[in-house]
């Protein structure tokens, strides 16, 4: 079978899955593109570096509204793909197929989400089970995280990775050494650079008696914090200007430490849909220049709820046209229903809920849950989603719940 | 029935009901600069969300009531240089053999606190404005003359007024939650609000920390019940459903998801500690019982405050 790659994208833009086998084929090709990639992959400027995103679908092509398509903008996204958001699936499966189809414009780092033990907790694994029925596709999709670089040089002066710097790796050329294909590990420099923080001033001033800023175990007992001194360090023993990672929420969407010697990338707005934060892109430019893009959570008009979502994509599906919901459908809904109709690849859009019962259902929870959704900024629908669906996975087993808690 | 009237003021919804005043903010999570000044009142580091504009108060046209913030929480986590020993990350033995190697050269050892965040705080009393009355300061006293009327609450009365608010949460570094949130609803007879502190240490422990409110209207006292359980982590984890007989040969064909619902947790919990419900008191044998054999920790103090004299 040859693939239409283009299309695919534009049709995972409308934020609609993938069959099943489609994904395990997807997933072997870009592993194909990954397996080549080294450890720590060189990329130019101009680019543009996205922190996580959390399967905030909407606020993923929010981005690419505000910092261009693929491949006019050269990519890096610096992991946490998946959990916590409504879409984590649909998220995956298109950064996927942009890296499949533009492999020099786009770069994914590897995040300490994308792993399995974590994403059996929080939220992906969960997901792929509801929306295919199994967990192959999350199988498929783990498998794939594996081979997910660790890190990022751009132009020998900007280091980029997910979390932080390890006690054990001094240089550029130990991380490129290190063995990545696998689970992430607990412990060790690979766990280190998907896992560890810098120290910011606000947070520990009050609570580390010395802030020179070497680094220093976890008071859980695992993990380091690093700070100043160890980023200078790294810096120039690595002859690098700057430290930029992802990780760590920030209300402004991005924090800048050490004399600017470090910086954070936070790319999910509304984080979880209630913590009302900001987001944004860090835009490097051609001479090196750094400007953090910030912006809030998608606009409502161009998003759907998940209920809506299943509504309209059942309607759609009535009318043959297959599963069309989402709003940037009904945007390029003109030129996209011809794929739709010639594509036979394709399935309904949401495999697991497309039953005209599924839909009934996934109305009555929305409807049980509605008086208490909301969140701290502005309110039902300012998140990527309602929370149906958060409260209805478990609020249902747990007796008397939602408004008439006890 | 008392008369109702529902509040918009700014950021602040609320109703007045009665003699009584219920308001509730919502907002973001703190900038940069309100987490320092945040951080100069804790001593400990903020929580990653720190939603420290957010509040729940309720007040008596006395000026007595009560309110709930998340700084005024944190305040109560355990700073002290013994509060780390308690619990550690599931694989904290393992990672910390293995590290030894790198650990000769690190001397920093950041200054001990509480990082689960764990927070005995049930409230924050406002004194009386009624300068008149003997005691400008009211407090809580313990007293079992009255309890929270479940059954009464189970009636599903129309909800005048509802909402639901975090104060704070943190992820744990990924190796669990601690999130402090509040809800409230205010129906015509009666208003309950529920302060829960919901602690998860993955593959290490549970614990949730209720604290209710209950006012039943032209009665003169303000009741609060705070039960606090805790309970290893597997006690919990073995209670979720198994996968279909089918699914279950299948690679990591275990949903873990359920364990991030407080509702659902808190079920389980008390339910394991001889309560049908996680609103219902234990009874007095559980909590005597301190014996192993009993895996749930449970402590429960009732009180209450009386707004007229």
């Amino acid at each position: 079978m040859t693939w239409d790659l283009d299309a695919i994208i534009s049709r995972l833009y409308t934020k609609q899955l993938l069959p099943e086998h489609t994904v395990r084929e997807l997933c072997e090709k870009v592993k194909e593109v990954l397996v080549r990639e080294g450890n720590v992959r060189n990329v130019s400027p101009p680019c543009t570096l996205v922190g996580d995103v959390h399967g905030q679908f909407y606020d993923v092509l929010e981005i690419f509204r505000i910092g261009g398509y693929c491949p006019d903008t050269n990519y890096v996204f610096l992991g946490d793909y998946v959990d916590r958001g409504y879409y984590s699936v649909e998220t995956i499966t298109l950064l996927a197929c942009l890296k499949l189809r533009y492999p020099d414009r786009v770069t994914l780092v590897r995040g300490n989400h994308e792993s399995r033990a974590v994403t059996q907790t929080y939220g992906f694994y969960t997901e792929c089970i509801r929306k295919y029925g199994n967990a192959n596709v999350w199988s498929y999709f783990t498998d794939l995280f594996d081979y997910l670089v660790l890190s990022v040089v751009i132009q020998d002066s900007i280091f980029c990775v997910h979390g932080g710097l390890s006690p054990s790796l001094h240089t550029i050329d130990q991380i490129k050494v290190i063995d990545r294909f696998r689970e992430i590990p607990h412990e060790g420099p690979m766990a280190d650079l998907v896992w560890s923080d810098p120290v910011s001033a606000p947070t520990f001033s009050s609570v580390s008696g010395d802030d020179k800023g070497d680094f220093a175990i976890s008071p859980r007992g695992a993990g380091y914090i690093f700070g100043r001194e160890v980023t200078k360090k790294f810096l120039e023993v690595n002859g690098l200007g700057h430290i930029c990672r992802a990780h760590q929420l920030c209300m402004e969407g991005y924090q800048i430490l050490y004399d600017d010697m470090l910086s954070t990338v936070w790319s999910a707005p509304n984080y979880c849909y209630r913590a009302g934060n900001m987001a944004s892109v860090l835009e490097i430019g051609p001479g090196l220049e750094r400007y953090f893009n910030v912006f809030g959570p998608c606009p409502d008009q161009y998003r759907e709820t998940p209920a809506k979502e299943t509504a309209t994509a059942a309607a759609a599906g009535a009318m043959g046209t297959g599963g069309m919901g989402g709003v940037a459908g009904r945007e390029k809904g003109g030129s996209l229903a011809g794929v739709l109709s010639r594509d036979a690849v394709w399935e309904d859009g949401d495999v697991g809920m497309g039953s005209q019962a599924a839909v009934e259902r996934r109305r009555k929870m929305t409807r049980r849950v509605g008086g208490m959704v909301g969140n701290g900024n502005g309110g039902e629908g300012s998140g990527d989603g309602v929370d149906a669906d958060r409260v209805g996975a478990g609020g249902q087993d747990s007796g008397v719940v939602g408004r008439y808690f006890l | 029935m008392p008369q109702h009237t529902l509040i918009t003021e700014g950021p602040e919804r609320g109703i007045s009901i009665g003699d009584w005043q219920i308001t509730v903010r919502k907002a973001p999570i703190c900038n940069a600069p309100e987490l320092d000044e945040a951080a100069k009142r804790l001593s400990v580091p903020t929580p990653e969300m720190l939603f420290g504009n957010n509040h729940l108060t309720l007040r008596h046209k006395t000026g007595a009531g009560i309110t709930f913030k998340a700084i005024a929480a944190l305040q109560r986590v355990d700073a002290s240089s013994t509060a780390a020993d308690g619990i550690k990350v599931a694989y904290s033995d393992h990672w910390t053999k293995k590290s030894a190697a790198a650990h000769t050269t690190i001397k920093d050892i950041i200054k001990p606190y509480d990082w689960t965040y764990t927070t005995d705080y049930i409230g924050t009393t406002l004194p009386s404005e009624d300068t008149e009355g003997a005691d400008p300061l009211p407090n809580f006293e313990a007293s079992n003359e009255e309890q929270i009327d479940l059954a009464h609450l189970k009636v599903q009365e129309p909800i005048l007024f509802y909402e639901e608010l975090d104060l704070f949460e943190d992820e744990l570094g990924d190796n669990g939650t601690a999130i402090m949130n509040a809800r409230v609803r205010v129906m015509p007879s009666c208003l309950l609000v529920l302060l829960r502190f919901f602690l998860r240490v993955d593959d290490v422990l549970f614990r949730v920390y209720d604290t209710r409110l209950y006012h039943r209207f032209g009665q003169s006292s303000l009741i609060r019940e705070v039960i606090m359980r805790e309970c290893p982590y597997l006690l919990v984890r073995e209670k979720i459903p198994k996968p279909p007989q089918w699914e279950i040969h299948k690679k990591g064909s275990e949903d873990l998801s359920l364990l991030t619902n407080s509702n659902w947790v808190a079920d389980v919990i008390a339910k394991a500690s001889g309560a049908p419900d996680a609103a219902t008191p234990p009874s007095k044998e559980v909590i005597a019982n301190e014996s192993p054999s009993v895996p749930v920790k449970t402590r429960f103090v009732r009180e209450r405050l009386c707004v007229v004299a």
